[in-house]
């Protein structure tokens, strides 16, 4: 079943007396193990969709649907549950807390569901090892370099075992031998756990990596392409 | 740079940051309010009697003074004005006295005045008999308008007047009002005629003073002549000698208020500095992007500096407004002690150097509180870095640094405990060093909790806990300025009302030992005698109820006011009876006993150690007491405690003070009952024979409740700073962590996305804020306990009141939890509030 999907989305903010369209009837879907990537320029509308996709802002039209379920309808607790136990988030700017183990902050969202520190650092350890820092996993952010504190940012999003992951610019702020890195690691994360993935990005480099790219501008889907590179246009996707 | 440009830089930031500048503005505020408020009442106290005092004297340099309450014979006066060098003088009668009308009683200065002190101009008296349009009758007196409205009567009325034991009814003239003499209508003085007041005084043509304004050039040479006709049998004094007299006696109590004021003012820079440290990251950031655009250092030291004097002249004014109210409202001018030797009045004086003192105060606070962004102006960082560097959050302080802060609290707290034993003239900067050793524990005691709080968290229900050390953790520089607010404030009450306790415990066990030698005393009452000076001639019916079958002795008892050296010293002379005249208790030096049968032998004196001192005279010396007969050499054979006087306290047996005084008259009678005789039924036993009189009976109990309520109001002003203290402070943490909780919206956002409910954010921010609070209170109550025996030792040598240290742990206890609560309640609405953040705050 098809992850998330998002059917002729709109979503509009006032800005003074204005009324920006800030997603002007985007259709997009995620399937499991598929990594989707997200281009535009600034102010394109990035952000809101990862937002929609996030059950963190509710449309103004159209529907987004995870699993089948439609978001929009749901409290704010059941919305909570949901990204508790379905989603996992990436940030450009990692958010990872000082001073805390690189393994604390990996099964950090695993205290939200309940779990003791024990037991969250026992569901986080796989993960660690999985991004490659399992020997420094006592180290805190500080001690880690940039890549390193992305890769243990991705280990959070996964501790929970998410259906889908939602980065936001998650190579932002690393050079480009980092960010290759990181792009490829959430590319085998997808297809070897079946974890969808929508990634929103500035980086060119993302393009050999993702299984369909998606370009934004004002608020509109312009272009898709498959991982080939192929342009597909982007009515043809609404079908699927 | 335009000048303009700099203050509307300012109001950019102010609309971006108006919460920030506002909990600022109230921090500061606050500290100059409490400074403010201490400061008028200290000085309207001894203000109003400065006031008077000139109002009488005018522009006289020198006052003869006699050297006990009955003066000296009135034909002095010729003498003074034969003297070639004397301009003017006119005589006066000054005596304590206390007038009673249908809704109140007061006490007052009672003044019989003579037409010679128009020469002087005095603003009270200049007018006397003439200006006022009134012509004061034989038998009248002229009474201060706001005064005649306390006690209930106007022109025409009728007054009761009590003065040296005698009571009468007398008409008031006329009532003066700010119109004619300006401020001294609020004064505490009665006016009547020299021949008047002689008569209600009992003063037979004598007089209290004669005031003297020598001729220009030849003050010295009027100066001498004075010191001629004195014969050492009166003074020579300044003709403001009153107001040195009060200046002095207040100087112990002012000095102890305004240190704990001041301690309130630091409060209150750290609130401001609270406020200040959420913008630090912001303002930070402006300073490198304006480096980066080319603003100079000087420039950018203008914008910074005007942000803060703005910031500090309207918080100080503010400050101002608020002290007003507080010097108003709940620190009006108390008389307290003072009243017992001085006419004090209830007027409210500020002076520009109590405004100049609390501005200035606020405006330094400010200025140090908003300093941190000067740093990144002058230093050698590159903008690049300066702008990082504003990015990241003060994560840690490192612990290199906290070792370093704990060997500077260690040497500061030995610091603190050798000045305790080896030279405690230095304890008010054993405090200041105590305080200073309480912050800088502060970063290590934090650290120390959130890694046993870390710990503790491993268990079931502890990860909440464990979000809540991370996220103080992730700004430790807020949670040890917030921790450090409570803590400095819990610290500093804490050490006042603990010393406040400790002093009043010290007044309350010397009273109860000092009236207890007695179960019934007689004096003249009223609060202004509760020292038994004011002197009566004992009535005959009292001296027969000596052989009623329910008394079993009677004691008469002698004593008054002296001014030596410069003091107005309370002097004592009882007659001997089983009981010491003192507590044993009270003695500092010598031996009680040995000392007390010296006094009886004559020519022996016990002084208070502070007096002692004063006069550079040790235990085995002779101490020169000026008296009506003479200067004198006395033995001094024991120093006490100043028995809650402060100026000083003197001994003297009732014979020698007979002999030297050559009165007969008596203070107080001390009347021992038979056994089965109870207290109450024994003072109305005496009562009745007083009838006729205006002297009182009370039983000591009674006399020690009077003494109690009296010493009160002086020292409660202690316990006013402490509460008000504590209530800024509670307000203060709760405001700064509201705030605080407000700027980590972005971070709750956070948690938010990464599955955390709603309720599980506030109960995070509420264990971040009890932890932080936890820490503060728990360790300003340890240092209060310590800083209790330096500000009870530094009370005590200040004013040398007896005092009894006890340490204040019930308070302690109470204050750590009291504020705790308050500011965890208070942050409990504002927690929920900013837990209800939208994740989508995350992704801004």
């Amino acid at each position: 079943m098809t992850v998330l999907e998002l059917d002729n989305v709109v979503k509009h903010y006032e800005a003074g007396d204005e009324t920006v369209r800030a997603i002007d009837g985007v259709s997009l879907t995620v399937e499991p193990g598929q990594l989707v990537a997200l281009y535009g320029p600034s102010g394109a509308g990035k952000t809101t969709l990862l937002l929609l996709a996030g059950a963190m802002a509710v449309p103004d039209a159209g529907t987004v649907r995870f699993d089948g379920t439609d978001l929009s309808g749901m409290s704010v607790t059941e919305t909570t549950r949901f990204r508790r136990s379905t989603l996992g988030f990436v940030w450009q700017k990692f958010n990872l807390y000082p001073l805390m183990p690189a393994i604390d902050n990996a099964g950090f969202k695993l205290l939200a569901e309940g779990a003791t520190r024990r037991q969250a650092r026992a569901a986080a350890a796989p993960w660690l090892e999985r991004v490659g820092l399992s020997e420094r996993a006592e180290h805190p952010p500080e001690r880690l370099s940039t890549g390193e504190r992305q890769r243990v940012a991705i280990a959070r999003a996964l501790a929970n075992g998410p259906r889908l992951v939602l980065a936001d610019e998650p190579t932002g702020n690393l050079d480009t031998r980092r960010a290759r890195s990181i792009l490829q690691l959430l590319a085998d994360v997808s297809h070897q756990d079946g974890v969808g993935v929508l990634l929103v990005t500035h980086d060119p480099a993302a393009a050999s990596f993702a299984d369909r790219v998606h370009t934004l501008s004002d608020g509109k889907l312009v272009t898709a392409s498959g991982s080939t590179g192929a342009e597909v246009p982007a009515a043809a996707q609404r079908g699927s | 740079m335009r000048p303009t440009v700099v203050p509307w830089l300012y109001w950019l930031r102010l609309r971006k940051w108006p919460v920030q500048e506002l909990l600022a503005l109230f921090g500061i505020a606050v500290g100059v309010a409490l400074v403010f408020a201490v400061q008028v009442a200290n000085s309207s106290v001894t203000g109003s009697v400065k006031q008077m005092v000139h109002g009488i004297t005018g522009s006289s340099d020198y006052a003869l003074v006699g050297r006990d309450q009955n003066g000296f014979a009135e034909t002095t006066i010729t003498q003074v004005k034969s003297a070639p060098a004397v301009a003017a003088a006119a005589p006066i009668i000054l005596a304590r006295a206390a007038v009673t009308g249908p809704e109140d009683r007061t006490s007052v200065a009672l003044a019989g005045v003579t037409p010679d002190f128009a020469d002087l101009n005095g603003s009270l008296v200049r007018s006397f008999g003439g200006e006022y349009g009134v012509r004061l009758t034989p038998n009248s007196l002229l009474l201060p308008e706001s005064m005649a409205s306390r006690i209930g009567v106007g022109p025409g009325d009728e007054i009761r007047l009590d003065a040296f034991g005698r009571a009468q009814r007398v008409h008031v003239a006329a009532t003066v009002g700010s119109g004619q003499v300006g401020a001294l209508a609020d004064s505490p003085i009665v006016v009547g005629s020299l021949s008047f007041v002689q008569s209600l005084t009992g003063l037979d043509q004598r007089v209290t003073h004669i005031l003297v304004t020598p001729r220009a050039g030849r003050e010295d040479e009027a100066h001498e002549s004075l010191r001629q006709i004195a014969d050492d049998r009166l003074d020579v004094v300044p003709s403001d000698n009153e107001s040195r007299l009060i200046s002095q006696a207040a100087g112990p109590n002012e000095q102890s208020t305004g240190m704990f004021a001041a301690i309130s003012m630091v409060v209150g820079m750290l609130f401001a500095f609270n406020a200040m440290l959420l913008t630090i990251p912001e303002r930070r950031r402006t300073t490198a992007e304006m480096r980066t655009q080319g603003f100079s250092r000087s420039q950018l030291t203008t914008v910074l500096v005007f942000e803060s004097l703005a910031l500090g002249v309207v918080a100080s004014l503010c400050g101002l407004v608020l002290g007003d109210q507080l010097s108003r409202h709940i620190f009006p001018a108390e008389p307290g002690y003072l009243s017992f030797a001085f006419p004090v009045g209830h007027a409210r004086i500020v002076s520009a150097q109590d405004v100049a003192i609390a501005f200035g105060g606020g405006l330094v606070a400010t200025l140090v509180a908003t300093s941190r962004p000067l740093f990144d102006v002058f230093s050698s960082r590159s903008v690049d870095e300066q702008e990082r560097a504003a990015d990241l959050p003060s994560v840690r302080v490192a612990p290199h640094a906290r070792r370093l802060l704990l060997v500077g609290a260690a040497a500061l707290i030995a610091f603190a405990a050798a000045v305790l034993v080896v030279r405690p003239s230095w304890t008010h900067a054993g405090i200041v060093a105590l305080g200073i050793a309480l912050l800088l524990v502060l970063p290590s005691t934090l650290a120390g909790a959130l890694k046993f709080a870390e710990r503790a968290s491993h268990g079931a229900g502890g990860r909440l806990l464990f979000v809540a050390v991370f996220e103080l953790r992730a700004n430790t520089t807020r949670a040890i300025a917030l921790a450090a607010t409570g803590a400095l404030a819990i610290f500093g009450s804490v050490a006042i009302e603990g010393a406040h306790r400790d002093l009043q415990r010290g007044l309350d066990d010397f009273g109860a030992a000092y009236v207890g030698t007695a179960d019934v005393w007689v004096s003249s009452g009223g609060d202004e005698n509760a020292l038994l000076t004011t002197p009566f001639t004992v009535p005959s019916a009292l001296r027969a109820l000596s052989s009623s079958e329910a008394v079993a002795a009677s004691r008469f008892d002698r004593g008054g006011f002296v001014d030596v050296a410069g003091r107005r010293v309370w002097l004592i002379a009882r007659q001997p009876a089983r009981r010491p005249p003192i507590p044993p208790g009270e003695v500092t030096e010598g031996d009680l006993r040995d000392a007390v049968a010296r006094l009886r032998d004559g020519g022996a004196v016990i002084a208070s150690s502070g007096l002692a001192d004063h006069l550079g005279v040790n235990v085995g010396q002779q101490l020169m007491l000026p008296t009506p007969t003479g200067t004198v050499p006395l033995r001094l054979v024991a120093t006490t405690t100043n028995l809650g006087w402060s100026p000083g306290t003197l001994l003297l047996s009732a014979a020698d003070y007979r002999r030297l005084w050559h009165s007969d008259d008596v203070t107080a009678v001390e009347i021992d009952l038979n056994p089965g005789t109870p207290p109450a039924e024994g003072r109305e036993l005496v009562q009745s024979a007083l009838a006729g009189t205006s002297l009182t009976a009370e039983t000591a109990g009674q006399r020690l409740d009077r003494i109690k309520r009296l010493t009160r109001q002086g020292l409660d002003r202690l316990s006013q700073i402490s509460r008000l203290m504590l209530v800024a402070a509670a307000m203060a943490m709760a405001a700064a962590m509201s705030a605080a909780v407000w700027q980590q919206r972005r971070r709750l956002a956070v948690l938010r996305s990464l599955g955390f409910d709603r309720g599980q954010v506030w109960r995070i921010l509420l264990i971040e804020s009890a932890l932080v609070l936890a820490v503060g209170a728990l360790l300003g109550a340890v240092f209060g306990l310590a800083g209790q025996i330096l500000a009870t030792r530094w009370v005590a040598l200040t004013t040398g009141f007896p005092s009894i240290f006890s340490p204040a742990i019930t308070l302690a206890g109470a204050t750590f939890l009291g504020v705790s609560l308050v500011a965890l309640l208070a942050i409990a609405a504002p927690g929920y509030a900013a837990s209800r953040v939208s994740p989508q705050a995350s992704f801004d």
